[in-house]
């Protein structure tokens, strides 16, 4: 049997061996300094530029030193694992150990003991100097307990398994340089190519699973997490226990032995058995929302009751709650219903239904309520219906209609997994949203289809909750305490109601009859002290930034407050289709995660810094309070108000959830609903086509095309290309792009509406309509006539060929002039160009100017237009000039293409020069052209990258791990990323308006090299004769510690001469650029362009010759 | 109470307790290896306790029956019995009685004299550390590496390693003691050191079996012996037997110098010494023609060679 004596002893003094050997030393050592290092640089803040989540997230030190310590100790492992066998091996001093009395066993426990001693020590160690980073540095508060979590949960249950996996491979291979490439293999293809598939089932270094901790709830799902580790850790036992078996020494115990097998078989069994666990439950969601998807589409053509009050009685009791619901139904349908349909989480047990008094028999199928009364409804008739329900929420149930990717993918801010929660229902802990069906939802949610055929009602509700009194509640409208119980009644009608009930500080303010709360966590409270000058400006502040968002939304805030409130970190909504807003926003309130974690701007401290480092370097000052307030506005500005703000440095942002928090809802979603069960989009597409007036749009955003090549819409509407926007809708594997084609058709709908009747006219018919149907849901033929008849639009006609063109426009802009214009004594600016449709429908575009402070709003990337904003409607195949007179000097030129063939769907013009033309009178007209404009000049040929002229002449290389791993460096996608920071290693295309094109602005780019990957473009010359040759360039204004990317460039033109290398620097670029004249005889003539260069990427573009 | 004895160099110590009267049993013994060698022919051997000398030639299966007796391999058939425990059955008491110093005993772990002691110590069986400390003092002492046990163990000269090698065999006092080819490669002083040590031990009752290829081991210490070859028990009994059966069958030759290779050619020749006429020269055999020669007094070296030469048809096991 086993003997802990001799383990401990083996376990001794393999501990002092493995300490003694230089591997170890080497690695533990250089892991500690870089550790160390990281540690400063993204905790200590060394070098300022880390993005926040990484000192905001809840226990961020211990989950980063465990994360990336268990990646680099899990490739070690193997290799000192399989070292111990190798050593046994080759030492012939093993003999005299082996023939002391001892079992196989002890001996492989003692080894094992031996090197996991040796981990530890090196895990705790790093815990140690992270701690003392956390607690010295760190502004978030140090919490120990995390520490050992993250031990327990990612280092120990790897290091076992890596420690069975080791010895059972190296006992079966028998060669320590096959067991350690093949476990490195293995490693890595777990990594890099299953990394989270499979509900991350492969990730044996628990590198992808979510394991963010927060000060609310500790773990997003403690259950799942334990699960998949300790099937790891069954498994490293198991392969320990057939490691003994298979263990090259005579066995001395029998029993022993057939200990070991039993073992080897249950802990093995055990963990299958834990896997087999977790994929079920973690397939088991997914069967679950298909079911449900089912009976909602079964169910889809049932009427819905409205609901006018809902009063709920909830008892909070710990993991469980108890409600009792009444609910004030109607008719409003023309038919009678003798069946009244709800949907309700399948967690909750119903316990009694009551309806007018009676008792009222009724079906539940998951979610799905049918309730029978006991006489039908007539049209318009009311009821009283009771319900009694008590039990948990089942999260798989939200989010029914959300897809795959997005429920598979990772929520991952930087390194950390965050995981995915849609409601919370613990001891400690309690966050209702609608989504999680907690009260009785009328009617039927998601089906297969892409629209969610639950019309929006809004209704009185009355919340009463009892709940441990060391919570707080928080839900929408104001709070009464009576008796027990604390009662919300909000003061208007509601579309849905929320509740979180949990340890919290709350601030409050009210500032014009509104009360501004805010909700956070009591350990939270690190802004304080970069707010605490501000107190006296608080209020001044918040009435400055509702009225600026009241002047760009042109609607009052509806409701008497306001609630930020913060949540567990792993809090995600997930989307629905065609929703444009995520859960966070609530009516009234926004849930915010916990520290604002993934929100740059709540890094208050550092931006306080920047800021006082760019005052300083202008050589001004302002006061602390001053710079508070600044930071404060820009927090509030970027993260609620729809603003845009870019992080210093171009360092990485903490997340694409941008947008997620923005009020808007409030002043649309919340207070209107535009009712249509044949047009159900109708809604959402008004809603975002007000919302992208507001706030930036994502073109906007994609400007620089870092991150994606073309923007989610521009992705989006490329679907369009040979089908409508019906069928697009209608194809479910187009689901992704479905939201933001949504958001770029509805945009072009209404913009089109404005061409045509004007922009204040459709504006204020809206806010007209709006204003008269608040809280109140409003049928979309009534909205759709009123329209037509107060606009004098065909409406409907506009709606046949937003569903049903098969095609879109495509712009030309041409004749592009600028000059200084005298209007009568004053000098103004004007802009002429002209835009030709060259598309086989009629198109809208919008014109708008960059001009530096001209813009309402917010600082240099606002997101409202400028005065000279507008819609300008271009038929198919014709032209219109358009002459604009501005007031201040615009530094570039915007056209939003909206729907059409152009990429990017923005163009930016960038205008240097107004040159005096006092000749010129000041013009301000759009005006339809009879003859469309010359696209072509003569004596000139243009090889763009994108004409059949241009060749990449050398063939893709890949490294032999590339091939290996078979990573194809996204070559499905035409389109890569702009990134001069990770230029590819082969030419690969991207999309910029600064590039020539023209539909599509692209070029080609690659990383610089030296000189052996070409591209060539390749002219059919009509005939011979003196050409000059030009290169398409303009320097792009990003830059690497002030110095360019690109630095010159190296061409080679063949003539009739010979060739001619010519070396010309993009950074004195500006358009066409003059590469010299050359002799050229009619026919094939080609320009060459190599990746050298002395910057760090070189661009292939287009090239023009012309004849002289 | 001790006995504690200096010889040579070593102290080796012995207590009345460990004095147990010890026995092998080896009935039929058969190793036959993966490839098909055959490096145990049916073995069958009695050994008392004492000083035991397992003498033969390289590959003669010394080191198999060494292995086998230490558990470290199994053997194809046949039974071992050590004070009447079954070999394969009872490995867990068997291995507790045993103590053993290998063949090749050079490449240590990185640990120190002491450390490496003070492991096997343990697995020894003495897991007090108090008692443990002492032990292994005492033992460094007796074996005159107290001075050295700091020092890494694998930085030890040959000697040193041989002589720590002789320690963790003998720590936690073993009741059999399998030493293979130990003085191999020692200078003549560490040998007869480790001789000395050896007779010392045989004051407990207690079995050392001591493998070597080198006559001059066994004749010096063992009472009793087996000659191997081939796999094979050719001779069992003592060393003065093996001699006995040399007795009038080695000669000394006077050879002159034009003589030796015939005489090389004709005899198996033990020595050659150059002399005034030419060369005297030591021969085994059964009776020398020719030549002027003179019988000498036979020793153990003459009997082996004699026994490898001319007796390995008679077959005799006494």
């Amino acid at each position: 049997m086993l003997s802990i004596k001799n383990i401990w002893t083996i376990a001794k003094y393999e501990t002092k061996t493995l300490l003694r050997s230089w591997f170890f030393r080497i690695f533990a050592g250089l892991a500690l300094i870089v550790l160390t290092f990281l540690n400063i640089v993204f905790f200590a803040q060394a070098f300022e530029v880390m993005p926040w989540s990484f000192r905001a997230i809840p226990a961020s030190v211990p989950y980063f030193n465990m994360m990336l310590l268990n990646l680099a100790q899990a490739v070690i492992a193997v290799f000192l694992a399989s070292d111990f066998i190798k050593r046994d091996r080759k030492s012939n001093t093993t003999e005299v150990i082996y023939m002391r009395s001892m079992s196989n066993a002890d001996y492989i426990f003692g080894k094992s003991l031996g090197l996991f001693f040796v981990f530890l020590g090196l895990n705790v160690l790093m815990l140690t100097i992270a701690a003392v980073i956390n607690i010295v540095f760190m502004d978030v508060a140090f919490q120990f307990m995390p520490y050992l979590y993250y031990l327990l949960l990612i280092s120990l249950p790897t290091l076992i398994f890596i420690f069975g996996l080791s010895f059972f491979v190296m006992s079966l291979v028998g060669n320590q340089a096959v067991t350690f490439l093949l476990l490195l293999g293995y490693f890595a293809i777990s990594l890099v190519v299953l990394n989270y598939k499979f509900y991350t089932v492969f990730d044996s270094v628990g590198f992808f699973l979510p394991l963010a901790y927060s000060d609310f709830v500790g773990f997003s799902s403690l259950t799942s997490l334990l699960i998949q580790r300790l099937a790891y850790t069954s498994l490293g036992l198991g392969f320990i226990f057939v490691s003994v078996l298979m263990f090259k020494r005579l066995p001395q115990s029998k029993a022993m032995q057939r200990i070991s097998r039993l073992l080897a078989v249950l802990f093995i069994g055990l963990g299958a058995a834990l896997f087999t666990f977790f994929i079920i439950n973690a397939r088991s969601g997914e069967a679950l929302r298909a079911e449900m998807r089912e009976i909602n589409d079964a169910n889809m053509s049932t009427p819905a009751v409205q609901v006018e009050k809902y009063h709920l009685a909830l008892d909070y009791l710990g993991d469980e709650i108890k409600i009792k619901a009444e609910l004030a139904v109607k008719n409003s349908s023309s038919q009678e219903m003798s069946e009244l349909i709800f949907t309700l989480n399948p967690g909750l047990r119903l316990l009694s239904i009551v309806v007018n008094g009676e008792s009222a028999p009724f079906d539940r199928k998951l979610h799905l309520l049918k309730i029978k009364p006991a006489a039908p409804l007539a049209a318009g008739e009311t009821a009283t219906v009771k319900l009694n329900y008590k039990g948990g929420i089942d999260e798989e149930a939200c989010y029914i209609a959300a897809t795959k990717e997005e429920r598979s993918n990772l929520n991952m801010v930087m390194f950390y997994k965050l995981g995915k929660r849609s409601a919370f229902l613990g001891n400690d802990y309690l966050l209702l949203t609608p989504e999680a069906a907690w009260y009785p939802l009328p009617g039927v949610g998601y089906g297969q289809g892409m629209i969610d055929p639950r019309q929006q009602q809004f209704s009185n509700y009355e919340l009463s909750v009892k709940a441990p009194n060391n919570l707080m509640l928080i839900s929408q409208g104001e709070s009464v305490v009576e008796n027990d119980r604390v009662i919300f009644r909000p003061e208007t009608p509601l579309p849905q109601i929320s509740l979180v009930a949990g340890e919290y500080t709350m601030r409050s303010i009210v500032v014009d009859s509104v009360t501004y709360s805010l909700y956070t966590h009591p350990r939270h409270q690190y802004f304080s002290e970069f707010t605490n000058a501000m107190s006296d400006t608080l209020e001044s502040l918040i009435r400055e930034l509702k009225n600026d968002y009241e002047l760009k939304t042109k609607v009052d805030y509806p409701f008497d407050s306001f609630s930020i409130i913060e949540t567990p970190i792993h809090f995600k909504p997930l989307s629905h289709p065609l929703s444009l807003r995520k859960d966070f926003v609530q009516p009234m309130q926004v849930l915010l995660p916990e520290n604002a974690a993934y929100i740059d701007a709540a890094d208050f401290k550092m931006n306080m810094k920047f800021s006082r480092d760019r005052l300083q370097d202008r050589n001004q000052s302002l006061s602390d309070e001053e710079i508070q307030v600044q930071v404060f506005r820009r927090f509030i500005e970027s993260t609620f108000l729809g603003g845009f703000s870019f992080r210093r440095f171009g360092g990485p942002q903490s997340s694409n959830e941008q947008g997620s928090f923005s009020i808007f809802a409030n002043f649309y979603a919340f207070r209107n609903s535009i009712q249509s069960t044949e047009l159900p989009i109708l809604n959402i597409a008004l809603e975002a086509y007000l919302k992208g007036k507001v706030e930036t749009s994502s073109s906007i955003r994609g400007f620089m095309r870092f991150r994606q090549a073309i923007t989610d819409e521009e992705q989006a509407i490329l679907a369009l290309r040979g089908s409508s926007f019906q069928h697009v809708l209608n194809d479910p594997q187009k689901i992704e792009i479905a939201g933001n084609l949504l958001k770029a058709k509805s945009n072009h709908l209404f913009r089109l509406i404005e061409s045509k009747v004007g922009k204040e006219k459709l504006e204020q018919y809206l806010l007209t309509t709006f204003a008269e149907n608040q809280f109140k849901s409003l049928p979309a033929n009534v909205f759709i006539n009123n329209m037509e008849k107060e606009l004098a639009v065909s409406m409907k006609e506009a709606l046949e060929a937003w569903f049903n063109e098969t095609s879109v426009p495509a712009f030309y802009i041409t004749n592009f002039k600028n000059y200084k214009v005298l209007d009568g004594d004053r000098q103004r600016y004007q802009v002429i160009f002209t835009l030709y449709n060259v598309g086989e429908v009629d198109g809208v575009v919008v014109v708008d100017f960059f001009i530096p402070g001209g813009r309402r709003g917010f600082g240099r990337f606002s997101s409202g237009a400028s005065d000279y904003e507008r819609a300008v409607y271009v038929p198919a195949g014709r032209a219109k000039r358009m002459a604009i007179i501005t007031d201040d000097q615009p530094r570039a030129l915007t056209i939003n293409t909206l729907v059409s063939k152009n990429l990017p769907s923005q163009i930016i013009r960038r205008i240097d020069d107004f040159e005096e033309n006092n000749r010129a009178k000041p013009l301000n007209e759009e005006r339809l052209l009879d003859e469309p404009p010359n696209l072509t000049t003569p004596d000139e040929y243009i090889v763009d990258n994108e004409s059949d002229g241009f060749r990449v002449l050398t063939a893709v290389k890949r490294t032999p791990l590339q091939r290996l791993l078979k990573i194809t460096d996204n070559e499905e996608e035409e389109y890569k990323p702009f990134s001069p920071w990770r230029a590819p290693q082969n030419w690969s295309k991207s999309i910029n308006s600064l590039f020539y094109g023209d539909l599509v602005h692209s070029a080609y780019f690659v990383r610089a090299g030296n000189g052996d990957k070409k591209v060539a473009w390749e002219v059919d010359l009509p005939e011979s004769g003196q050409y000059a040759v030009y290169a398409y360039g303009e320097p792009f204004p990003m830059r690497s510690r002030g110095r360019s990317f690109m630095k010159e460039f190296y061409f080679t033109v063949y003539h009739d001469d010979g060739e001619e290398v010519v070396e010309w620097s993009i950074e004195s670029a500006q358009g066409w650029n003059y590469l010299g004249s050359y002799y050229f005889t009619a026919g094939k003539n080609k320009v060459e362009l190599s990746d050298k260069s002395k910057g760090r990427l070189v661009i292939a573009d287009a090239v023009k010759w012309v004849k002289k | 109470m001790s006995n504690n004895k200096a010889m040579g160099g070593f102290v080796v110590g012995i207590t009345e307790c460990d004095r147990t009267v010890m026995n092998i049993s080896i009935t039929n013994l058969k190793k036959q290896y993966k490839g098909g060698f055959m490096a145990l022919k049916d073995v069958t051997l009695e050994i008392e306790s004492g000083l035991f000398g397992l003498l033969g030639p390289n590959g003669a299966g010394k080191t198999t029956l060494m292995r086998i007796l230490v558990t470290m391999i199994k053997p194809t058939s046949g039974i071992v019995k050590i004070d009447g425990l079954d070999l394969i059955k009872e490995r867990r008491k068997i291995r507790s009685m045993l103590g053993y110093l290998p063949q090749e005993f050079s490449v240590f772990s990185k640990l120190k004299t002491w450390e490496f002691l003070d492991y096997t110590a343990a697995l020894a069986g003495l897991t007090r550390p108090s008692e443990r400390k002492r032990a292994v003092d005492d033992m460094l002492e007796n074996v005159g590496l107290y001075e050295v046990r700091e020092r890494q163990a694998n930085k030890l000269s040959g000697g040193m390693k041989r002589r720590l090698g002789i320690a963790q065999a003998l720590i936690g006092h073993p009741q059999i003691v399998i030493v293979d080819e130990p003085t191999t490669g020692l200078d003549p002083e560490e040998r007869i050191r480790f001789r000395n040590l050896l007779s010392d031990m045989t004051q407990r009752d207690i079995i050392i079996i001591l493998s070597t290829h080198i006559v001059s081991d066994i004749s010096s210490t063992c009472a009793d012996m087996a000659l191997l070859h081939e796999g094979k028990v050719i001779f069992k009994d003592s060393p003065e037997k093996l001699i006995e059966e040399a007795r009038g069958h080695v000669f000394k030759i006077e050879a002159l110098d034009g003589e030796l290779d015939h005489i090389k050619e004709k005899y198996p020749v033990i020595a050659t010494i150059p002399s005034e006429k030419g060369w005297e020269v030591q021969v085994v055999a059964d009776k020398v023609k020719d030549y002027s020669y003179k019988e000498i007094e036979p020793n153990l070296e003459h009997a082996y060679v004699y026994r490898m030469e001319f007796g390995l048809s008679r077959q005799v096991i006494s």
